[in-house]
């Protein structure tokens, strides 16, 4: 096992996060123990964020940060968070109750987990849940996806934190082509943010965007 | 770090009370409209399939009646050719093969579980109606309580379709036709499910475009009325509807 960034390991070309519940799977990855630390398998084409480490980008995330994170879906990729972070905490917002059943089930078993059931274009309504915060990642397939990132980054990211994207074009726009949607929601990313990193997540996930951000 | 603890835990709390609030009605009409749809296709399957069956014993009859209601209603005593009120001289005269006793009591149950089946699609109706008009009643009064539970259905929630616009109404339902037309190809749909209005379906083709976009406008401020208000807007919204509809019928 190679850790490649802070809490990251790869071996064999797969990425892998420490279990910080050891035992337990989340959503039925496989658990590898090396020299009695127990390693927790992270998919590429399951979680964009996989997707875009192995693509490269370096996430810049450390063990003692504080994330907040937009789109949580079932906390499967949260817990992988929760893993890295082990000094910090993930705030996990998910706006369907359906999936955020999931996210409150996984976060329930992990301590630095805290699940938030709210809409994440009204940051106002969970302000009170959500301290600063060292990075923001966001992956809500919605399009005003950028407004929303804007909104919370603004209100929750501390002045030299990190803000981490992915963008679907199919959820902009379903008719224009990919490069225009990409380079229109930079250009709105861009009044607010530094591009520092970006890469296309091909070949895990299709017409997606991922990009590492700073604060202008 | 410990006001990190503090702020998950108060997270997770208040996250699972959210989870555990009360079920809104309109959560509990989409997922019963569904059924009900599923519940509708099943049954008309099954019941062509029951006839087919019958037909080997009873053929003139089951060529005599069309409607699938009224086959229900006449068998409702019994499938027993010489049984059937009415049709006394037809089982007479019949040429539908001889069936064992023991081969009719199974087309009897088979039939009794059709008759269980109807008889819960009908009390799934009226609780969409009673749940609509309860907690929908402008929209429902406009398009009648069941097509305007299948739009909720669509948008997701009585709260998404009030904040849809017209034009998107206008067209849920009919989402692989409009993509594929943005896409280049084809035509733009006029109409998704709200073509199942009758003011929709019973015009000639080249006007049902324009009833719809009518009708969808008029659904998207009902359901607006009942989202944000409680005005009652619906019988309003119907006359003018209605007038539209009229307006339409008699151009040429």
């Amino acid at each position: 096992m190679d850790e490649i960034q802070p809490g990251i390991f790869s071996q064999n070309d797969n990425l892998y996060t420490v279990n910080q519940v050891p035992g337990e799977k989340v959503y039925g990855e496989s658990l590898q123990e090396i020299d009695g630390v127990e390693y927790r398998a992270w998919h590429a084409n399951r979680s964009k964020v996989a997707a875009a480490v192995k693509n490269g980008i370096d996430l810049a995330v450390s063990q003692e940060d504080d994330v907040l994170y937009l789109g949580a879906a079932s906390g499967t990729t949260v817990s992988h968070f929760s893993d890295i972070l082990t000094e910090g905490f993930v705030f996990a917002v998910e706006y369907s109750e359906t999936v955020g059943r999931d996210l409150v089930k996984v976060a329930d078993k992990r301590e630095n987990i805290a699940p938030i059931i709210a809409d994440a274009r009204k940051p106002e309504n969970y302000s009170d849940l959500v301290p600063e915060v060292d990075v923001v990642f966001q992956d809500i397939s919605q399009r005003d996806q950028p407004e929303i990132f804007i909104k919370n980054a603004k209100k929750f990211l501390k002045e030299d934190g990190i803000g981490l994207i992915a963008i679907k074009a199919q959820s902009i726009s379903s008719s224009r082509e990919p490069e225009k949607v990409f380079e229109e929601a930079k250009e709105k990313l861009d009044e607010e943010f530094e591009i520092v990193e970006e890469t296309r997540l091909e070949p895990y996930e299709k017409d997606h965007l991922f990009l590492k951000m700073k604060l202008k | 770090m410990t006001d990190k603890t503090d702020k998950r835990k108060e997270a997770l709390e208040r996250a699972k009370s959210r989870l555990r609030e009360e079920a809104s009605r309109d959560q509990l009409v989409i997922k019963a409209v569904k059924m009900l749809d599923e519940a509708s296709g099943n049954f008309q399957d099954e019941f062509e399939r029951f006839k087919d069956w019958y037909s080997i014993y009873f053929p003139e009859l089951m060529e005599e009646l069309s409607e699938d209601e009224h086959v229900m209603k006449i068998l409702d005593k019994g499938l027993k050719r010489e049984e059937v009120k009415g049709f006394e001289s037809m089982a007479e005269e019949s040429t539908g093969k001889a069936l064992k006793e023991e081969d009719l009591e199974m087309l009897q149950r088979s039939f009794g579980m059709l008759q269980k089946k109807h008889q819960a699609k009908g009390e799934l109706e009226e609780y969409i109606e009673s749940s609509m008009k309860e907690d929908a009643s402008n929209i429902s009064t406009l398009l009648g309580p069941l097509l305007a539970a299948r739009l909720m259905a669509l948008a997701g929630s009585l709260e998404e379709l009030a904040k849809k616009p017209a034009s998107t109404v206008q067209m849920l339902g009919a989402e692989k036709a409009l993509f594929r037309y943005l896409r280049g190809n084809g035509t733009p749909p006029k109409h998704g499910i709200i073509f199942e209005h009758e003011y929709v379906n019973t015009l000639p083709e080249d006007k049902r475009g324009k009833m719809a976009r009518f009708l969808a406008n008029k659904a998207v401020m009902a359901a607006r009325v009942d989202q944000y208000s409680d005005k009652n807007k619906g019988e309003e919204y119907r006359e003018k509807a209605r007038e539209k509809y009229e307006e339409l019928k008699e151009e040429d």
